[in-house]
């Protein structure tokens, strides 16, 4: 968090010093940027692949674009169109885009709203295979009343609007290029989808897919300071490590893109004294989820099912007494090094207000909770027992070092404050595996506890919380397919959770996602871990790079510079 | 000709197999550190006087892990052995002793060697984990799943040697001589038959401890078997590959005793056949 937050402070920093600097566009020469996967096409709406969508964003922009934290900050519009500003309609059908002024493409041509118009057709056009169709969702048509103002509406009332041309995934194609590429014809349009004209502060000077792309400053940029770099190069290829070698180690690379590395690895490669490693957090959380019901095998079929309560866990203080006994520092620390951060939210824009007491293990705070509760030692085995039954847990996840680390450390801290632990880990193909026939995935969930990462996409939180109303439980009727593995259920819970569907407005869905998720960790359904982020290089005269997990890690090229000295 | 090295053979891997023995038995006695502590302020540490071995990324020491999963790994090999062995030897002798038998038992072996073993196994212990681990508790349920999967699907090569023995003992004029004389058919198998087979048997023991310690490593290797914090050679070698690049000791020390084991296994069954033959004693 600390981390993040001072990058975005140096970019910003950077960002008022650029002008007193008097840096002139193009003054910085070239930056060299390793991507080990291969960029191997322009156009983000003919790939999935982060790689292609990033390259592809020093090009073609988004109306809108996410920063490092997550926010939306308007990019090819002055302002970002809300409820209250009338942008969006009251029935909230419709939202009204309204572009800047004078904004060119990189051929000198003006952007109008019929581009706009354009790109969703492109996206929508039967047989085109667009791989960003999920963005334009019951979009039924995009009216241009003038050449600046488009209106996107709805078939429904959308209370979270920004799908369409949003993020860098979305961006807007230019009409007149991609005129003649509609539909199957799409990805033949060879020369168009490899130098895309845009309106970013590049364009494509050499592209051979699957090993590089060369860029030139594009002359009709819009900011006349902006980019210092007069060319980019994105090499592609190679593997995580030769990529943080490349940058760390040697500085034959300026930025090397997404290193998948153990922690240690890649500290000491950072020891070198070329460059740094920076991550940047998105949604990821791994996090400990809770059975709520009983997965004891002699119950047959209703194992693991509603109709049974755990006999543990259904008590609140024992699911308390897990969590006071973690250390998330520590645990981050172990598994996951620059790449994590401890967790005690679901929600990364949450993270601010933090419980301080949740990143403070509390171990003596945590047995005279049990002992309140009366989970007492009663026959001296070192397990505490109430009424017969024994605090043992069955936690399971799936098999990988990492977590199979987290599981040993958590079990010894359960068992200093007298909780067995039986751990259990699963091939992760089986555990992540829907097939409704195996015994051992995550949503049977034949375990007290189990351990996984999960994340939302990245826009907006209502479908990731919906998860955990009690519609979703998986059970034997719906071939235990369903998103709320821990089997909760509390209407006061399913209540928020309408609400949320029907809420518009930015800031009442940001309160209401912090009430949703605060309930989740407060009732204890989920024990957030560790935050995991992504991790990138750059080297130290490399200046006004902001990573981000929301929207391209390139998005703001346009500001970096070569810092002197 | 390589009678002169032949004692040395078995010498040698009796002597470095008691050692593996002795200090996987003992060791976890004279070596006071319990396997599971952990000390996580010494976390991938590198050989020292406290720690001979280094401590693994949880700062649990490696020489206290490396003894104790000695002990699951060996008894899982005996056991299994003994398993495998005497379901062998009863088949082999049977088939070779009982004519109608024969092919029946035959085929069953054939059948047995073609299945794919490893799928094999990996579906008996899914199968079998949950209603075992709720008769016996965690971790004895897998040491016997283990075995007696291990045992089950390891006999045939066994069977088959033992039956080859058995039509040529049968042969011989003294066993016509017994048969004559009405001997019972057990009596010529405990006295005659299991006597002249006994060289043939012991390899074939000292073959499958060595393919049972293999085979409990692969399964373990494989995230399977035993529960993860269980220290066993091929649970050690396997968190160990994870850290090949920077700490290779983690998995050459498991693995090194695994191999070591194996081959010292080996060497004793060799000799031990060559001191059973009766041709060599010429």
């Amino acid at each position: 968090m600390t981390l993040s937050t001072t990058l975005t402070g140096m970019a910003l920093g950077t960002l008022m010093a650029l002008p007193l600097g008097a840096a002139e566009r193009g003054a910085d020469g070239e930056v060299r940027i390793l991507y080990w996967q291969s960029p191997t096409t322009l156009n983000p709406y003919l790939s999935g692949g982060i790689k292609d969508n990033d390259a592809a964003s020093l090009i073609l922009e988004p109306l809108v674009r996410y920063d490092p934290t997550g926010e939306m900050i308007p990019w090819l519009v002055d302002e970002l169109p809300t409820l209250e500003n009338g942008g969006v309609s009251a029935d909230q059908t419709r939202i009204t885009w309204r572009l800047k002024d004078g904004l060119r493409w990189s051929d000198g041509t003006a952007v109008t709203s019929a581009d706009l118009r354009f790109s969703w057709q492109y996206c929508t056009a039967e047989g085109g295979g667009c791989a960003q169709v999920a963005k334009f969702t019951d979009v039924v048509d995009v009216e241009t009343p003038d050449p600046r103002t488009a209106t996107v509406v709805f078939s429904k009332p959308k209370p979270f609007p920004y799908g369409p041309f949003v993020g860098a995934q979305a961006p807007i194609l230019q009409a007149a290029q991609f005129a003649d590429c509609l539909g199957t014809r799409a990805p033949t349009c060879t020369e168009a989808n490899f130098a895309p004209i845009g309106t970013g502060p590049y364009r494509v000077k050499e592209f051979r897919p699957g090993d590089v792309v060369v860029y030139e400053i594009n002359p009709e940029y819009r900011d006349p300071w902006k980019p210092s770099f007069a060319t980019v190069t994105i090499k592609g290829g190679g593997t995580a490590e030769g990529a943080a070698r490349a940058v760390l180690e040697t500085g034959e690379f300026d930025y090397a893109w997404n290193l998948q590395l153990s922690p240690d690895v890649l500290l000491r490669k950072q020891a070198r004294g070329k460059g740094k490693v920076i991550s940047a957090f998105g949604s990821l959380v791994e996090r400990i989820a809770v059975n709520f019901s009983d997965p004891d095998p002699n119950l047959g079929a209703a194992r693991s099912t509603a109709a049974h309560p755990n006999p543990v866990l259904s008590d609140a203080a024992v699911r308390r007494a897990l969590s006071m006994a973690l250390d998330r520092r520590l645990l981050s620390e172990i598994g996951y090094g620059p790449a994590g951060r401890p967790a005690c939210n679901l929600l990364p824009f949450a993270a601010g207000d933090t419980d301080p007491a949740c990143l403070q293990q509390d171990l003596e705070g945590a047995r005279a909770l049990l002992d309140q509760a009366g989970w007492v030692d009663s026959d001296g085995d070192g397990v505490r027992d109430k009424d017969g039954t024994k605090l043992r847990l069955v936690f399971q996840t799936s098999t990988n070092a990492v977590r199979q680390d987290f599981q040993a450390v958590i079990k010894e801290w359960w068992r200093q404050i007298g909780i067995e632990t039986e751990l259990r880990n699963i091939d992760a193909s089986v555990f992540f595996g829907t097939d409704p026939g195996s015994p051992d995935t995550m949503q049977r969930f034949y375990a007290d506890v189990q351990m996984f990462a999960g994340a939302y996409d990245g826009t907006d939180p209502e479908n990731y919380l919906a998860s955990w109303t009690c519609g979703k439980a998986p059970t034997p009727e719906n071939q235990w397919q369903g998103s709320n593995v821990s089997r909760w259920c509390d209407p006061a819970y399913d209540a928020m959770a309408a609400k949320m569907a029907v809420t518009g407005g930015i800031d009442a869905r940001t309160t209401l996602a912090k009430a949703m998720s605060d309930a989740l960790v407060e009732n204890g359904v989920v024990l957030p871990l560790v935050d995991r982020g992504r991790v990138s290089a750059l080297v130290h005269d490399l200046g006004g790079v902001a990573i981000n997990a929301w929207d391209s890690e390139l998005w703001n090229i346009a500001d970096w510079h070569r810092i002197k000295n | 000709m390589t009678n002169a090295r032949r004692p040395l053979a078995l010498w040698f891997g009796a002597w470095l197999l008691g050692l593996i023995v002795l200090s996987t038995a003992l060791g976890p006695m004279l070596w006071g550190l319990p396997v599971d502590q952990m000390d996580l302020a010494a976390r991938n540490q590198g050989p020292s006087a406290a720690h001979p071995l280094g401590t693994d990324q949880l700062g649990r020491d490696l020489l206290a892990r490396v003894l104790a999963g000695g002990r699951i790994s060996l008894g899982v090999g005996a056991l299994a052995m003994l398993v495998s062995v005497a379901l062998g030897t009863a088949i082999g002798v049977l088939a070779g002793m009982v004519r109608w038998l024969d092919g029946p038992l035959m085929r069953l072996t054939d059948l047995f060697l073609s299945l794919p073993l490893l799928p094999l196994v990996l579906i008996a212990i899914t199968l079998f984990r949950a209603p075992l681990s709720a008769a016996f508790g965690p971790e004895t349920s897998i040491f016997v799943l283990v075995v007696t999967v291990i045992g089950a699907t390891s006999w045939m090569p066994t069977a088959r040697v033992v039956r080859g023995e058995v039509l040529s003992v049968m042969g011989r004029s003294y066993v016509m001589a017994a048969r004559s004389t009405g001997t019972r058919g057990v009596t010529i198998a405990t006295r005659h038959v299991l006597p002249n087979t006994r060289s043939a048997i012991i390899v074939s023991a000292t073959l499958s401890v060595a393919a049972a310690i293999i085979t409990e490593s692969t399964l373990s290797f494989l995230g399977l078997g035993f529960p993860p914090d269980f220290a066993t050679w091929g649970r050690l070698l396997f968190d160990g590959t994870a850290y090949l690049s920077d700490y290779p000791g983690r998995a050459l020390w498991p693995g090194a005793l695994i191999s070591l084991s194996v081959l010292a296994i080996v060497y004793v069954g060799d000799g031990l056949r060559d001191r059973g033959d009766p041709r060599n004693l010429r």
